[in-house]
């Protein structure tokens, strides 16, 4: 697999591939979007099969405090999602805690010359020295990339967005937060409309919170959300305004021999993703990743385990708080694997026909370029193979919280922390 | 605690689970003064915790009490309402987009946040003070607290140094909280 490294400043936030792949964005805690652009595969130099290079870089959000409350605003992009292309131009939405922005990418590559009150450098002529009209012609340019805010939402949102989420219609879009969704016309930033709320009367009688959301890709009246208390609703925009009450409730039974003072932390929801066919869901909780079949409510159709040795240890990975870690999780472009993060910069991969799973390691080490990635394990006592980790020396400041997978081929675009792999695979061969 | 506990050695006699019990109140109570700073806290997360944290006490409730006085100081659900910090968290998120009045905070002076007190929620100090200035006199109140948890237990990992929520009567920090409370009362 070869493998892109790139440095970044700061901690990456968040990854989106947009709907073609041929661009990749990430969010940092700094507030900067950098974009990263796919080479297109050339014959002449055969090696740099389609690599990535940064394409545009720049400022989405600034940290602000809000003197009311005498609190800061971080300016850590959450979320980016990519607008459907339709013109030649690329739009994508980024958003903090707060305020979400809609941000135009154009490119320019040719520049009006000849004119004629004008010289080269742009300073008038001297009427006398003109003494015929010439018509300007465009002339080729080195690319520049130009990008601008066209829209700014801003307070639609008490509590610290989650999620956004682009509506298969195109026009719209929803942004949640913990406690309410709203649906926002990409035309229109001075009005959104509220269509969950869930906050109670009596903010102390507070037990659960909107961890997720998401539209259907191919329903544009559908959407599901995801709660701390590792719930699903899918709600119908057309059965009501305020849609409080679900279409469909997901939930799993807990399994009584596994009740602990942590079950419910670790049900918490941190991601749901539709499947492309729009037929299944992803989500991610602590210990597991599941796959739902929409119609079925009453349990996951799958259920894969991420890495079940950390069970034991729930203790005190809830008083370093690692046990409140959001991991995200995706689909391949086929439906047929699903990738999630992990610790210790590992990944896993499930491939949903085989049943067979990897795990892989982002790291500097392991990954040179053109390097063929080594599937890695973790023991947890016993007998202990010769490259095996054992449990007690991961290294769970390395989280791969964020991960994000090409919408038709085997890229994958990893965040480790402040450093963002690509990995690109012809084959999959490292199942195991 | 299950069998997923097993592997740290914790010891399950009812001692040892009620300090255990102990323990992750202490760790989630320390949890919840910590997220109080600069920044929003975390929704999701101090549910999370005060859910735990209402679990912890029905358990312990439930589990025969062995030969101790009246019950510790961290059970006393009327005394010492998490909810009521959390509602007065909750409270303070809210904007003036029309929903909430939002109250003073009385504890805003910096000379006395920078003290060895943490930045505690007013509301969470004048619960803790319900306790510290009650009939129960002060011994009582120290015989409550269950020190097995603090200092013996060596099956849990380190913990961070304490951020007392309890000071020693006549001490430098009490006469800070007296103080302290003294202005949130008086306010």
């Amino acid at each position: 697999m070869p493998s892109v490294l790139l440095s970044q400043a700061d901690i990456i936030s968040t990854v989106e591939f947009n709907h073609t792949g041929e661009l990749l964005a990430t969010g940092d805690k700094g507030g900067r979007v950098v974009i990263f652009q796919r080479e297109p595969e050339s014959k002449n130099a055969p090696h740099s099969q389609g690599e990535y290079d940064v394409y545009s870089t720049f400022q989405s959000h600034e940290p602000e405090f809000d003197y009311l409350k005498s609190l800061e605003i971080e300016e850590k992009i959450n979320k980016i999602k990519w607008l459907p292309q339709q013109n030649a131009a690329h739009s994508l939405l980024s958003t903090n805690d707060k305020t979400i922005k809609l941000w135009k990418i154009t490119e320019r590559d040719k520049r009006p010359e000849g004119y004629n009150l004008k010289d080269e450098e742009g300073k008038l002529k001297d009427l006398s020295t003109v003494t015929s009209l010439q018509v300007p012609v465009l002339k080729p340019m080195d690319l520049m990339v130009e990008v601008s805010p066209r829209r700014i939402f801003a307070n639609g949102h008490t509590y610290h967005i989650n999620s956004i989420s682009v509506n298969s219609d195109c026009e719209t879009y929803m942004s949640a937060d913990d406690l309410r969704i709203n649906l926002w016309h990409l035309a229109i930033t001075d009005r959104s409309f509220n269509i969950v709320d869930i906050k109670p009367a009596n903010m102390e009688d507070l037990t659960e919170v909107i961890t997720a959301s998401e539209f259907h890709p191919h329903h544009c009246n559908l959407f599901v959300y995801s709660s701390s208390k590792g719930s699903l609703r899918l709600c119908d925009m057309r059965a009501a305004a305020l849609c409080d009450k679900h279409s469909k409730l997901f939930e799993e039974p807990e399994d009584p021999s596994n009740r602990s003072f942590f079950s419910e932390i670790i049900s918490s929801v941190s991601d749901v993703k539709f499947s492309h066919s729009g037929r299944y869901m992803l989500t991610r909780d602590y210990l597991t990743v599941k796959v739902w079949d929409l119609n079925m409510e009453a349990r996951p159709i799958e259920t894969y385990q991420v890495h079940d040795y950390l069970r034991s240890k729930l203790c005190s990975l809830y008083e370093s708080d690692c046990i409140f870690d959001k991991f995200e999780c995706a689909w391949n472009g086929s439906d047929s694997v699903i990738m999630t993060g992990a610790y210790n910069n590992f990944f896993r991969m499930f491939d949903r026909n085989t049943k067979r799973d990897v795990t892989l390691e982002a790291s500097r080490e392991s990954s040179k370029p053109r390097a063929v990635l080594k599937p890695r394990r973790v023991c947890v006592g016993g007998k202990r193979r010769r490259d095996d980790i054992s449990v007690d020396s991961l290294d769970f400041t390395k989280k791969i919280l964020h991960t994000a997978w090409h919408p038709a081929e085997n890229i994958i675009a990893i965040a480790a922390t402040n450093n963002l792999y690509i990995f690109q695979d012809k084959v999959n061969s490292d199942m195991h | 605690m299950k069998k997923e506990e097993e592997d740290e050695k914790r010891d399950w006699s009812p001692a040892g689970l009620r300090s255990y019990q102990q323990a992750l109140l202490r760790i989630s109570l320390d949890k919840v003064q910590r997220s109080l700073g600069p920044r929003a806290p975390s929704l999701r997360r101090h549910v999370l915790i005060h859910n735990t944290l209402q679990q912890l006490q029905a358990a312990v409730r439930l589990a025969p009490a062995p030969a101790l006085p009246p019950e510790p100081l961290f059970l006393g659900e009327e005394d010492f309402s998490l909810s009521t910090t959390i509602g007065s968290i909750l409270r303070e998120l809210d904007t003036s987009m029309g929903e909430m009045e939002l109250p003073q905070n009385p504890v805003a002076s910096p000379s006395l946040q920078n003290e060895m007190m943490p930045q505690a929620d007013p509301v969470f100090l004048e619960a803790l003070s319900s306790r510290y200035l009650g009939d129960s006199g002060l011994d009582d109140f120290f015989l409550d607290i269950d020190t097995s948890a603090v200092e013996k237990d060596s099956a849990l990992p380190p913990p961070e140094p304490p951020r007392s929520l309890f000071c020693a009567p006549g001490s430098w920090e009490w006469n800070e909280l007296d103080h302290i409370m003294e202005i949130i009362l008086g306010s």
